[in-house]
């Protein structure tokens, strides 16, 4: 008998399409009248969605505060880079992804003492006290409500990512690295396990598993996928925005992912963009301009009511039938 | 022979309910112990505390020699106390194959590894034994299926062999006849019979007829105590239980 990994349906060639998709994001957005940077912005919250998919869609626990880890990633490496405290962009990264991991393990280690909607309402409470203490006591360091200016623009020694396109260049090449290493977890035993928390806790429990500690480090690495999307965010709009520890930001990656389809990996990135296109066709158009967030929430109630496991989760599904029907 | 479980006194309390009121036990390598009693006699409190689901309020478990009260579920299975339970609590959107696999994996690698970039197929003796606990269970050729999907006797044989698959040296089984067909049950017999061979078992079943056909001792227990203890002839002969619970008046 051959053992697969848990879930695994294919091969090498999901990693393929994802880097085809990346190599055509851009032409396919200026073909819709979009631009460059449109797609920059939904690669980052794809990125930082994929964390959220590994506590949400492969453990099973729903976090209403993962935007602490993506301003705290995000803080961490604009200071470090505008202060010249860091000169290398992948350095400063790799710092705020590693501090937003930090603050992840100790989050974790206690709001994980819950489990459900309790669980959900502790990760809540600790996103706004990180809104909070962004705003009030560490505002020599993150600006306040003005945030941090003046993030300089991505580059690795001598090679420049300056331009919109180099830019995406970066993100893209981040992002690809980040769902090839999320695709290992998930395939792993360690992900098995995951899967297995997913579907019965108490069960996974049973049988011998460390149940806590698989959470807990689940959530440590949502953590650093925020903090490193974070830090990309700031690097891609040159200004970091202290909207990133805000509770919307927590729960539009929720809707993203749940639109995109939890347990995909992909989910969140075509969440994110089905999202971004839609706020801004919506938003330009002048006879609904009132009205726009109204007719995302309507379309978004249409798109979880028809595809209930998310745009991805529909799409797989029917490509699984149809190979099946071959 | 030393007894490989040592179960002194349990009680477990309620609030002022005291479901199990000082039950010890002793179970002996390589026999198969049942544990009967009317509905609400305790047998499952019982059972529970000596997976270690639950902590007893006051008593003592001993499992080969060391003290196991209160250590929690996990650490008693990762000792070798492996439990089936009553309401079938599998994996349902995973495979027949992963679902033996998670319990495997606990037996093979330990109760936690952060190996995130290993591989299943690289975690030693992993597939021989999800190969071996789903020909034990007979469920080889179901081995891709999704698991939801699987008849119900099959989700019963499924239930026993995530038990199976951690390794117990001590196999708890809690009711696994419950709701089969004669037919059912006539194969769950015949799976424990081949199992009494390789590992020490203890059952809860209402059946009658499993349980005189595969015990070596039987434990009675009624409002949390034990009413008798031995043989299945010596239960059978058993006047008190007889009253309490074989030919009296039982809901059953």
């Amino acid at each position: 008998m051959i053992l697969r990994p848990v879930g695994d349906r294919t091969d090498w060639r999901v990693e393929g399409a994802v880097a085809l998709l990346l190599i055509v994001l851009p032409a396919a957005l200026g073909a819709f009248g979009a631009g460059t940077d449109l797609g920059t912005r939904i690669l980052i919250l794809g990125l930082f969605g994929i964390g959220v998919d590994l506590i949400f869609g492969y453990t099973g626990l729903l976090s209403f505060g993962q935007a602490a880890f993506y301003g705290t990633g995000g803080f961490v490496t604009a200071h470090l880079l505008i202060a010249h405290q860091v000169t290398n962009s992948l350095g400063a990264l790799a710092i705020g992804m590693l501090v937003a991991a930090a603050f992840g393990a100790l989050i974790g280690s206690l709001a994980l003492r819950q489990v459900g909607i309790y669980f959900a309402m502790l990760t809540l409470a600790f996103g706004q006290l990180f809104y909070f203490m962004e705003n009030s006591p560490l505002r020599a360091y993150t600006g306040s409500e003005n945030g941090l200016p003046g993030v300089p623009k991505p580059s690795v020694g001598a090679l420049d990512f300056s331009s919109s396109l180099g830019t995406y260049i970066f993100v893209a090449v981040i992002y690809f690295a980040g769902f090839f290493i999320a695709r290992r977890i998930v395939r792993s035993p360690f992900g098995a396990v995951l899967r297995a928390i997913l579907e019965n806790p108490e069960r996974a429990l049973a049988v011998g598993h460390n149940v806590p500690r698989y959470k807990l480090v689940a959530f440590t690495l949502a953590a650093a996928y925020g903090g490193l999307a974070g830090g990309l965010l700031g690097m891609f709009q040159g200004y970091m925005p202290p909207e990133a520890f805000s509770i919307d930001q927590s729960g539009e990656i929720i809707i993203m992912t749940v639109i995109g389809g939890p347990g995909t990996l992909i989910g969140p990135l075509v969440g994110a963009g089905v999202w971004t296109l839609l706020r801004q066709a919506l938003q330009n158009v002048d006879a609904i301009a009132g009205v726009w967030k109204l007719i995302l929430g309507v379309i978004f109630v249409l798109l979880i009511t028809g595809f209930r496991r998310g745009l991805a989760g529909g799409a797989i599904a029917w490509w699984q039938r149809l190979r099946a029907a071959r | 022979m030393t007894a490989m479980l040592e179960a002194r006194a349990l009680t477990k309390r309620f609030g002022g309910l005291i479901a199990v009121d000082g039950v010890s036990l002793s179970i002996e390598e390589g026999t198969v112990t049942a544990l009967i009693g009317p509905n609400g006699a305790g047998k499952s409190t019982f059972f529970k505390m000596l997976a270690g689901e639950l902590p007893p309020s006051s008593g003592e478990i001993a499992f080969r020699g060391e003290t196991i009260t209160g250590c929690g579920v996990a650490r008693a299975c990762r000792m070798g106390i492996g439990k089936s339970h009553q309401i079938t609590q599998i994996f349902p959107s995973l495979t027949v194959a992963e679902n033996v696999m998670i319990p495997a994996l606990a037996a093979r690698r330990g109760g936690f590894r952060a190996d995130i970039f290993g591989s299943v197929r690289g975690v030693a003796g992993l597939a021989e034994l999800v190969a071996r606990t789903l020909a034990q269970v007979g469920l080889t050729e179901r081995a891709a299926m999704r698991a939801g999907d699987l008849a119900y006797g099959e989700k019963r044989r499924l239930e026993i062999g995530l038990a199976l698959a951690t390794e117990p040296k001590l196999l708890l089984l809690d009711e696994p006849a419950a709701g089969m067909s004669p037919t059912e049950t006539l194969e769950t017999v015949a799976l424990i019979r081949q199992l009494r061979s390789s590992v020490t078992i203890v059952i809860v079943e209402h059946d009658m007829d499993v349980v005189f056909g595969l015990a070596d001792r039987i434990m009675v227990l009624q409002n949390g105590v034990t009413i008798a203890y031995g043989t299945p002839d010596e239960i059978r002969a058993d006047a008190r239980v007889r009253d309490a619970y074989l030919g009296g008046a039982d809901d059953e």
